[in-house]
């Protein structure tokens, strides 16, 4: 039988086996059988050595061509097989996309945190730098230093808890105001600081906590007058329940403002227009507000001929209160995790 | 503060508008300052109730506390069931019919009550919401028109104000004042009551004389004698109105000065001048022993510092507070004296504190009483008790002044700088423009140059002393609404002495939170039973706490944890992971450094800045694809789990990396006595348990103890988590110290931001290491060694061994006990070279030094 006989043969015995391979391994045995070193194919090319140099690269070239093709086809079938396998894998491995996932503890901090750092960033964009001071006070700084005398009026409009076994009359801060004293008595003006903090008085019932959270401000220099409180006021505001809100100042008293105002907020609920929650007013009060007294100025040694300050003060659980809904004061300081688990949306 | 509506209009020329203007007199009140908290029709609540009868009356006759009354309302008799003690035959008494509401909603319907028929309800002053008192059904007078309106019956019609004002407007206090805000909106003049001149020089024959001997504490202090006292009543409209505010109607003098004190602000005392022994009336001390029984029969046992009123025997009033029993004035008195005096602020404020009697009279002299309105108040409670009572005045009046105690009843000049002024406010006026205003508030201002304006302060004027309270008041006057909103000027960045501080507490906090710990916000109190915990801590203690419970401030942030996982057991949600970030308190007074130097201000307390968290119950929750074959232990919290969230809070809190510096957890143990007497009595370590738990150490300082981490004591777990029996639960607690002292540590932060050197004091790993770009070999070992072998120590020996060779980390990979109670442990070392591929031969260097280590030094046996 002629070579090329051979080789025809050959090409129609591999494409017959070729139609019944349907696994990558007979594939693979079928490449081995047909292309290997012992394969059928090679066999034959064996053969091309006992040719005439004339035929030879004729009848090589027909190989070569009967080789390429049938490869071809294997491969192309091996192609096809895997891609079937592959595509069986996939649909073997389907899941249920609408289980819940694994969820790790979404970041969860309290309420008073949030709107604490929240009036924080605010007014540090303003230039306002944080201060602190401790939460057990020398009276001095919580009411002498602040124009509040012993036996003055306002000192029982505080009431206050006082630490036992002390030789001078030593506190719980019933404000963070001891704040603005310390921080003027330490730098010169000019002056621009927030005080948050943990506050304490001695009165418990379902509006009122022991233990409480304000925010205070203070800006010293040589030319603020009651206008840039109102503006630092109304931005603050503004920015803090996200939208735009006027705020009025209604006079007031402090021992440590004058003039001193309250400050109100038109209300959130309503824009202004007197809803249940403003009691028909249209405003919110939600801090209380003024201008340095001179008093004030004298105890920390500032010269009030020349400087003047504004100062504020809010309530963290009254601001976190209205932007949130929240019904009952004491949820923030009950510790429970369905409570506080659902503040961590409202990070920014 | 209660104001009549009807009573204001009459002081005003212009009264007949405050009754058209009311709502818009509600809105600009509170925007001159004076708060109106709202306004009553009196009875509008109760204006079905009638006065009705009580016919008959017996015992209900299935329960012994009631009775059933047979009530006459002036057309029909009623069965009603009452369970009143007060209840008599004949008693005039308040009847809500069925179908009235009363105040709380409460709606009278036809009810049996244990069997009986009741068509009504007998009520009490408080169910009416017109007095405090509990102690039975309203008793009306015996007089009072069966089946007229209750309302009409007490007057109770008029409309009533209720004010709430600020401490410094003392000279609001009365319809007088109130009318002279009020004035400015509605025009005219304020008209003053009708008074009758007291004659103060006279020489009349010297019935009584008045010594004081507290001048100080009384610099005004006169007595006005009247007799022939008629046993006529207060006239009904007089007495309708002052209880329509609040003040019940007694006798016709004890009324007259109610009314003064309502209508000009200055309280006055009426005494039984026939119950005073002797005739030296003496201001004085009380005498150790004292008692004074008052009007609402409490015995007072007065103080050495209470100032009372005496006669030649006995005190008779307590200044400025209440008047005593035994000289009241009574129905039959015929002869009465009237006290008109002024008592020093701080003096009646700390008798009222003292015996918890906060009066009409206190609040007024607390807020200071006009020294120049004294004798017209006197006057105008002569007129009326000579108009109500036929009483006439009986010889002069005796009167007791000392002008050196700050008795003010001249006017206060004044001087205002419209620069000033604007400087303040942002306000650019005109003296013209706050004259006017002035003026009509009864201050007396002028011009005196284009700048300036003088102003005559009244003297019942105590808020304005000095020019920024004019500011203020001028301010008020034009509305605060005038003022131009502005931003400030000055743009350049301020310094900050604390900021630092308080930047770190907030990383700490996010970085909490972001390792999954919920933030909680326990009180900062504490009380008996953690003390029982502590005994050695430096607590902090509260003079005047609101209970036991919370008589301690917090010397641990622990008790707030472990309450924080009892509540949550209670509520049925047993598993979860907190933080809290905090201040706690620790005495400092005893120790060494500690001085209580006045100057210095010292409070005598620490405050260390602690964050604590607490584990409770499982690691993971619920999960559909949790492998329910996993052993209970695996899945719960346990002493690791802390001990990791400290490890990821290292780097944020002392500035370490624990993979490359070592921080040491020390068994409880391996701790001196001494050290937990004294830096470490704040750690609660009788609730953890004893052998898993550890105190940490930092490596920098002086081996301070910083923290603790810790399972619970089984112990105790049942008691302080609220465990139902049975109920097995794992928690974990840990504790650290950021600082020791917060105002020591904001003292360094402005020390620090005043110099150029910002570091961090404890930043302990400043480099930064650079990563390899060649290939990482690594080698797992596993050996194993003696039961007693602890991790850090073999760490420490291949650490040793390791030195300078180009190691990256080694690693902990597996551990397990054998049944003979020796460890398994496997290692992974990770080895890398800055500039270079590892050859063969330096690998195999490194693996005969691990192998030599662990055989020759750690004495392991090497697993095949």
């Amino acid at each position: 039988m002629s070579i090329l006989l051979r080789l025809e043969s050959f090409a129609n015995e591999f494409q017959s086996k070729l139609a019944v391979a349907h696994t990558l391994e007979s594939l693979e045995e079928l490449r081995v059988e047909a292309f290997g070193k012992k394969g059928s194919l090679t066999e034959i090319l064996k053969e091309l050595s006992k040719l005439s140099p004339e035929e030879r690269p004729k009848v090589g070239a027909k190989a070569n061509e009967v080789r390429e093709s049938l490869s071809a086809d294997l491969n192309q079938k091996i192609e096809v097989i895997r891609k079937k396998q592959i595509n069986e894998k996939l649909l073997s491995d389907r899941i249920d996309v609408s289980l819940p996932g694994r969820i790790r503890n979404p970041v969860a901090e309290h309420p008073i945190e949030i709107v604490t750092d929240e009036l924080c960033h605010i007014l540090e964009s303003c230039g306002f730098k944080i201060e602190l001071g401790p939460e057990v006070e020398h009276e001095w700084f919580n009411f002498d230093a602040l124009n509040i005398p012993a036996n003055h009026p306002a000192r029982a409009m505080q009431d206050t808890f006082y630490i036992m076994d002390r030789a001078e009359k030593v506190i719980l801060r019933t404000q963070t105001s001891p704040v603005q004293i310390r921080t003027m008595l330490t730098l010169q003006p000019p002056i621009r600081m927030i005080a948050p903090g943990r506050v304490y008085r001695s009165d418990y019932d379902a509006t009122h906590s022991p233990m409480f959270h304000q925010v205070e401000g203070l800006l010293v220099d040589e030319s603020t007058n009651m206008g840039d409180l109102k503006g630092i006021l109304a931005l603050l505001v503004s920015e803090f329940f996200g939208m735009d809100l006027t705020v009025r100042l209604r006079p007031s008293f402090f021992p440590f403002t004058e003039p001193s105002a309250e400050l109100d907020v038109q209300c959130v609920f309503c824009k202004g227009e007197g809803c249940k929650i403003c009691k028909q007013s249209g405003f919110l009060e939600v801090g209380g507000c003024g201008m340095v007294d001179p008093e004030v100025f004298k105890s920390v040694g500032v010269d009030f001929h020349k400087y003047r300050g504004f100062a504020f003060g809010m309530g963290v659980e009254r601001l976190a209160m209205l932007k949130y809904g929240i019904q009952d004061l004491r949820s923030f300081f009950e510790s429970d995790h369905r409570f506080v688990s659902q503040f961590s949306r409202f990070r920014s | 503060m209660k104001i009549s509506i009807e009573w204001l209009s009459e002081l005003l020329s212009n009264g007949s508008r405050v009754r058209d203007r009311l709502s818009e007199l509600e809105e600009r009140l509170p925007l001159a300052g004076l708060e109106v908290k709202g306004r009553h029709s009196q009875g509008a609540h109760i204006s079905q109730v009638r006065v009705a009868r009580v016919e008959s009356f017996e015992k209900h006759p299935q329960a012994d506390r009631l009775r059933v009354c047979q009530v006459f309302d002036g057309k029909q008799t009623l069965q009603i069931v009452c369970g009143a003690p007060n209840v008599r035959q004949n008693m005039i008494v308040a009847m809500a019919p069925v179908g009235s509401l009363l105040p709380n909603d409460l709606k009278i319907e036809k009810a049996k009550i244990r069997g009986v028929e009741s068509f009504g309800m007998l009520c009490s002053g408080k169910e009416l919401g017109l007095t405090d008192s509990t102690d039975g059904i309203l008793d009306l007078d015996a007089g009072a028109p069966v089946g007229a309106p209750l309302v009409d019956f007490l007057g109770l019609k008029g409309e009533v104000w209720e004010f709430e004002l600020t401490p410094d407007r003392g000279d609001c206090l009365s319809h007088l004042g109130i009318a002279r805000e009020v004035s400015r909106f509605v025009g005219g003049e304020i008209l003053v009551p009708k008074f009758e001149v007291i004659d103060t020089k006279g020489k009349d024959v010297a019935l009584l004389s008045v010594e004081v001997h507290e001048p100080q504490l009384c610099p005004y202090y006169s007595l006005q004698l009247m007799d022939g006292l008629g046993d006529q009543k207060t006239p009904e409209d007089a007495r309708q109105r002052l209880e329509s505010l609040g003040l019940r109607s007694r006798s016709a003098a004890v009324d007259a000065t109610n009314w003064v004190l309502m209508e000009l602000g200055q309280p006055l005392h009426a005494f039984d001048a026939d119950e005073i022994r002797g005739s030296r009336i003496n201001v004085r001390f009380a005498r150790s022993g004292e008692t004074l029984v008052t009007l609402d029969d409490k015995t007072l046992s007065l103080h050495p510092e209470d100032l009372v009123i005496a006669d030649a025997e006995r005190p008779l009033a307590l200044a400025g507070v209440m008047g005593g029993k035994s000289s009241a004035v009574k129905d039959s008195t015929r002869r009465v004296v009237l006290e008109c005096a002024v008592f020093d602020p701080d003096c009646v404020r700390a008798s009222a504190k003292r015996h918890q009697l906060h009066t009409d009279s206190s609040h007024r002299f607390e807020r200071r009483v006009d020294a120049k309105g004294v004798e017209l108040a006197l006057g105008r409670a002569v007129s009326l008790i000579k108009q109500w009572t036929q009483g006439k005045v009986k010889g002069a009046c005796v009167v007791s002044v000392n002008k050196k105690y700050g008795l003010k009843t001249e006017v206060n000049p004044l001087n205002l700088d419209l620069r000033y002024f604007r400087d303040v406010t942002g306000l650019d006026v005109t003296s013209d423009d706050l004259v006017g205003p002035f003026n009509s508030m009864g201050l007396v201002a002028s011009a005196k140059s284009k700048s300036l304006i003088k102003v005559d302060v009244p003297s019942y004027r105590h808020d304005l002393l000095r020019e920024i309270d004019l500011v203020e008041e001028g301010a008020r006057l034009l509305g605060y609404d005038k003022i131009p909103t502005s931003y400030p000027k000055q743009l350049v960045a301020t310094k900050c002495a604390t900021s630092s501080v308080a930047d770190q507490i907030r990383s700490l906090k996010r970085r909490s939170a972001e390792l999954g710990l919920t933030q909680v916000m326990p009180y900062s109190f504490c009380g008996p039973k953690a003390e029982a915990v502590l005994p050695h801590a430096a607590w902090v203690r509260l003079e005047n706490p609101l209970s036991r419970e919370w008589s301690l401030m917090r010397p641990s942030l622990g008790f707030g944890l472990l309450e924080t996982m009892a509540r949550h057991v209670g509520l049925g949600q047993p598993r979860g992971a907190f933080f809290d970030l905090g201040s706690v308190f620790e005495d400092s007074t005893k120790r060494e450094e500690f001085s209580a130097d006045s100057k210095a201000r010292k409070t005598g307390t620490c405050e260390p800045l602690h964050l604590g968290w607490c584990l409770l119950g499982k690691r993971f929750g619920e999960h559909w694809s949790t492998d329910k074959a996993g052993t209970e232990r695996k899945e719960d919290f346990d002493f690791f789990d802390a001990k990791g969230v400290l490890e990821g809070l290292l780097p944020n809190l002392a500035g370490i990396d624990p993979r490359w510096t070592s921080v040491e957890f020390q068994s409880f143990d391996g701790v001196d006595e001494a050290r937990w007497l004294n830096d470490l009595s704040w750690v609660p370590r009788d609730l953890l348990h004893p052998y898993r738990s550890a105190v940490l150490r930092l490596p920098s300082k002086s081996g301070d103890y910083v923290g603790y981490v810790g399972e619970l004591h089984p112990g105790i777990r049942a008691d302080w988590l609220n465990l139902p029996t049975g109920f097995q639960i794992s928690a974990v607690l840990a504790e650290v110290r950021i600082f020791g002292d917060l105002l020591r540590e904001l003292d360094s932060a402005a020390a620090m931001s005043s110099s150029s050197d910002k570091r961090k004091s404890f930043s302990v790993d400043g480099r930064i290491r650079a990563s390899s770009l060649f290939p990482m070999v690594s080698r797992d070992f596993s050996f194993v060694v003696e039961p007693g072998l602890k991790a850090s120590e073999l760490m420490k020996a291949l650490k040793k061994a390791l030195q300078g060779r180009p190691i990256n980390e080694v690693k902990l990979v597996d551990r397990f006990v054998l049944p003979d109670g020796q460890c398994s442990l496997s290692l992974r070392l990770e080895m890398q070279a800055m500039d270079r591929t590892l050859a063969e031969g330096e690998i195999a260097e490194i693996q005969g030094l691990v192998m030599t280590t662990l055989k020759d030094v750690l004495k392991a046996s090497i697993r095949a």
